[in-house]
């Protein structure tokens, strides 16, 4: 298979006052090229700081990339110098975020800060670059795209504004997009448009992409494969298919079992009892272990690791597997 | 039902700590403000408790002894009647801490009230009280003291009781600007979803004003306070230099200053002027940095 | 059926929009336009819509923590509207609100104990003797250790912190509860508990719920009944299991086909709609949902649909209605 992006054992750590925060606590993953993957877990679970350590956005202090390798089309992207990191953002990968008011300059007008990323990235002109720009809104949608390109950040709505980040973040023909949580700010009607638009960019320009959730739905109409980090691990990763029709981490399943489905009628929802942890006390073993309704001795003492049961799918979990003391 | 019955265990051991009790580890972090805080209850300490412990009484004179530069039985000299400086200066600082204490006390109650009767009822009230408050800030502070001044003189009050004169003065006139603060935060506090819980439970708008929205304004308080005290000391002080605020023989650091006018003085005794001074100096400079700590150590927001 | 504990009558709710130097009025957002439903003893009604659509605003107008412009609002036979302040809040404790924000709504400055029982005293139902063996009681119910009393709210996570805010609610013994995104600001494995809980105490209690979420599944797994508002108003109205069987609105089948559904091999047909949400500043003439609906007719341009029970209880304002 093409590798467009490979992580190995990915350490990303915060040190606060409080202690040190393992966001990202040995984290491998893989996308190949035009390949939607998901990441799916809950907040602080550690996606979202996943992701901004490709592009090696993490403050720092208090943040720090602790070890590991990311991969990009074969160069590894924590050995790369500042300039030839920002080179590659907003060029080769980019990245669109959920609240896109906060992630858009108030004081620029859309049209200009599109036109500042093409001219940044690609030797054009102010006027190629302004017909480009027209050209990349019209592509996601935006209706008057002439007008719009003139118009600052707060005069559109949520929807538009997302549109108009996704126009951004297409506009150098990127290989790898990078969506966190783009669509968790908007209402539902306008979360399927920018969905719908979403997957068919991707068929367009074989872009591939990188989409962080927390919603299970968005996840089945979105990926390919998925991967489900727990309190900054892997707990479990497969083909999309494979996951629903066969999730194995007890963590997925509850996660699963307990979002009310609109098209199944349930009298009682199951719950994951307990809380997300807290990142500074985790337990020994599994991190999982206190919330677990199948949990054993072992998972007390031992943290499982990551281990294929077949079918390309993956799961760090003491139930499958016996000895894991590796 | 053992690990359930462990996490509880746990929490009955945690400790169990408030936001003041927070604020307080955060702000014993911070060097600068604590070496503030230290320089501060020294200095009160030695105003409180100095005068006491001193073989001299403040008005004792020594005509034998005047103007005599700092020696063993005068630490800090004597001045032009013999009085003993360091007792002087000790007693000077309780009148002008006292003076910056109580001229902020007044200040806080009826600023506090003010600011949070005006945003939390709004509408013609706060109309009213705001429009008050403008007149109070358009006072002219130095001539309305210099009238006051005179008609202490005309009425032959005692300087002893000058002193209360120029703390209600300084209280008085410096409330408008802490009614300000407080009234912007009770605006967005009111919006907050806590005090519209408040209303759904139906308390009485006593406690949702005393309980619930002031609280939240404690540390902006505190905070504006502290550094009011620094700013009434200087009123003080420069009042009393001008011969406005407290009069001799009650001493405060204003007016023990007030010495270097003569230039015989200023160039011959210093021991009569610069220990005041150097109070004001580092009670002031110790006030500011303590309330600087405080603002970051009362960070309002207490999420997570 | 049980007895209605709620009826709301064209309710509406506009707020100025002030501009200029004089701060004329120069327009209204109307946030809620002609609300009218009823709400029985121990039923849910689920309110959805999406953002802007007024649903929040229906939740505490009726509560009277808005004041209304127009409408009625009756509960137990007595008109919110119509009471003093002091009769307002001695009748507070029988209708209680559950807030979105776990963080924004719990006082940083007061621990849990006070928290909760704070409207107890104050209302004359315990005093401080017995007040904190009622707010333990009432804590344990909602599923949080008596040993958290002393604590501040800070020290909690939002699961936690939002069964404080339903404990705070529930201490009074209300009759009806306006839970106004409860779940939302929730983590996924987090809303569940919350949800179960909060059908766990209906069926303890008997209460009424009017819970407002956008969350279209949340709402189908505890509403008996299920409301959608669109730009201020009801659009449809009627049994959850007819009005998500047999949806009528153009706007109530386009959300529900947009809401994702987790099983991959599942392809469904799906209506996507055009455009967004008109501002309600300025809400288009006849239907408001006439400039993104699929099916739009000339009348829906110039008449405003009647909101019109079309059987089965099932009320619609549309001019299709089902045909």
């Amino acid at each position: 298979m093409d590798e467009l992006l490979i992580i190995k054992n990915l350490k990303t750590y915060f040190y606060t006052d409080e202690g040190v925060v393992k966001a990202v606590d040995d984290v491998s993953l893989r996308i190949n090229r035009g390949q939607t993957l998901c990441i799916v877990g809950e907040s602080g679970c550690g996606k979202s700081i996943t992701a901004m350590s490709i592009l090696r956005l993490i403050p720092d202090p208090p943040g720090k990339i602790e070890g590991g390798e990311i991969i990009f089309e074969g160069k590894d992207l924590l050995k790369l110098s500042d300039d030839e990191v920002r080179e590659i953002r907003g060029n080769k990968i980019s990245m669109i975020f959920q609240e896109p008011m906060t992630s858009l300059n108030p004081v620029f007008t859309i049209g200009n800060q599109i036109i500042e990323a093409i001219m940044l990235h690609q030797k054009l002109d102010k006027k190629e670059a302004t017909k480009k720009s027209v050209e990349a809104l019209k592509l996601v949608g935006i209706p008057r795209a002439e007008e719009i390109i003139n118009a600052y950040p707060h005069e559109l709505s949520g929807g538009m504004r997302q549109r108009a980040m996704i126009a951004m973040a297409m506009v150098c023909n990127p290989t790898l997009l990078i969506a966190d949580e783009p669509t968790t700010a908007l209402d539902v009607t306008i979360q399927a448009q920018i969905l719908d638009l979403m997957r068919k960019l991707k068929e367009e320009t074989k872009t591939s992409i990188m989409l962080i959730t927390h919603d299970l739905g968005v996840v089945a109409e979105m990926a390919e494969y998925v991967t489900v980090m727990y309190a900054g691990k892997v707990v479990e990763e497969a083909d999309v298919i494979e996951l629903f029709k066969n999730p194995k981490h007890p963590y997925t399943l509850g996660l699963l079992e307990s979002k009310p489905q609109i098209h199944i009628d349930k009298e009682k929802l199951y719950s994951i009892p307990g809380q997300v942890p807290n990142p500074f006390n985790l337990p020994k073993g599994c991190y999982f272990f206190p919330r677990c309704e199948r949990a054993m001795e072992i998972c007390k003492e031992v943290m499982p690791t990551l281990k294929e049961v077949g079918n390309g799918h993956k799961v760090a979990c003491h139930l499958y597997g016996g000895d894991n003391n590796e | 039902m053992q690990t359930v019955r462990s996490v509880e265990a746990k929490i009955r051991e945690e400790k169990i700590l408030g936001p003041w009790q927070l604020a307080w580890i955060r702000l014993k972090r911070n060097k600068l403000a604590m070496l503030g805080l230290y320089i501060l209850i020294f200095m009160v300490l030695l105003s409180v408790f100095g005068p006491m412990i001193s073989p001299y009484n403040m008005e004792t004179l020594d005509l034998s002894n005047i103007s005599a530069p700092p020696s063993l039985s005068h630490p800090l000299g004597t001045d032009e009647v013999g009085r003993d400086v360091l007792t002087r200066v000790m007693y000077a600082g309780r009148i002008s801490l006292s003076v910056g204490i109580v001229a902020v006390l007044i200040s806080v109650l009826i600023g506090s009230i003010v600011g949070a009767i005006s945003g939390y009822y709004g509408g013609i009230i706060d109309a009213v009280l705001m429009r008050i408050v403008d007149i109070f800030m358009c006072f002219p502070f130095l001539p309305l003291l210099l009238m006051v001044a005179a008609v202490m003189s005309d009425y032959k009050i005692h300087p002893n009781y000058r002193i209360y004169v120029v703390m209600f003065i300084i209280g008085i006139l410096s409330w408008p600007g802490l009614s300000r603060i407080i009234r912007g935060q009770i605006l967005s506090l009111r919006e907050q979803e806590f005090i519209q819980a408040a209303e759904a439970l139906g308390l009485r708008d006593r406690r949702k004003i005393f309980r619930h929205l002031l609280p939240n304004t404690f540390s902006s308080i505190i905070v504006s306070a502290t550094l009011e005290v620094a700013g009434a000391i200087l009123t003080e002080s420069a009042l009393s230099y001008l011969g406005l605020g407290v009069t001799p023989p009650t001493p405060s650091w204003g007016n023990m200053v007030n010495a270097v006018t003569d230039a015989y003085v200023f160039q011959f005794y210093p021991w009569r002027w610069v220990p005041p001074g150097i109070c004001i100096f580092i009670t002031v400079m110790a006030i500011n940095l303590l309330g600087d700590g405080l603002r970051d150590a009362l960070d309002p927001k207490l999420k997570h | 059926m049980n007895e209605v504990i709620l009826s709301v009558k064209n309710l509406k709710k506009y707020f100025p929009i002030r501009s200029g130097v004089f701060q004329k009025v120069v327009g209204h957002v109307k946030a809620v336009d002609d609300v009218s439903f009823e709400l029985r003893k121990g039923e849910t009604l689920g309110l959805v819509g999406e953002s802007g659509c007024g649903k929040s605003t229906t939740g505490r107008t009726i509560l009277r923590l808005i004041e209304k412009t127009e409408g009625e609002v009756m509960f137990e036979g007595k008109d919110v509207y119509k009471l003093s302040r002091e009769e307002l809040r001695k009748l507070r404790p029988n209708m209680q609100i559950i807030f979105q924000d776990p963080y924004s709504s719990l006082n940083p400055r007061m621990t849990v104990g006070e928290i909760v029982g704070e409207a107890l005293i104050e209302h004359g139902m315990a005093n401080k003797n017995t007040v904190k063996a009622k707010v333990e009681e009432v804590l344990e119910m909602c599923g949080l250790s008596s040993y958290y009393i002393k604590r501040y709210p800070h020290e909690f996570s939002g699961g936690q912190r939002q069964r404080i805010g339903i404990a705070r609610a529930l201490a009074l013994n209300p009759k009806f509860i306006v839970c106004d995104e409860p779940v939302s600001a929730l983590d996924v494995s987090i809303q569940s508990q919350i949800v179960n809980l909060l059908c766990e105490l209906q069926q303890k209690f008997n209460f009424s719920y009017l819970f407002i979420s956008h969350d279209l599944s949340v709402v189908k797994h505890i509403s008996h009944r299920v409301g959608v508002m669109y730009l201020g108003s009801l659009v449809e109205l009627a049994d959850k299991k007819e009005i998500f069987k047999n949806p009528i609105h153009p706007y109530t089948k386009a959300l529900l086909s947009a809401v994702p559904i987790p099983d991959p091999t599942l392809k469904r047909e799906r209506i996507i709609l055009e455009g967004d949400i008109p501002s309600p500043a300025n809400p288009p003439k006849g239907c408001k949902f006439h400039t993104r609906c699929p099916y739009k007719m000339d009348i829906c341009k110039e008449v405003t649909p009647e909101y019109k029970d079309i059987g089965n209880n099932h009320f619609v304002a549309c001019h299709l209605d089902g045909r």
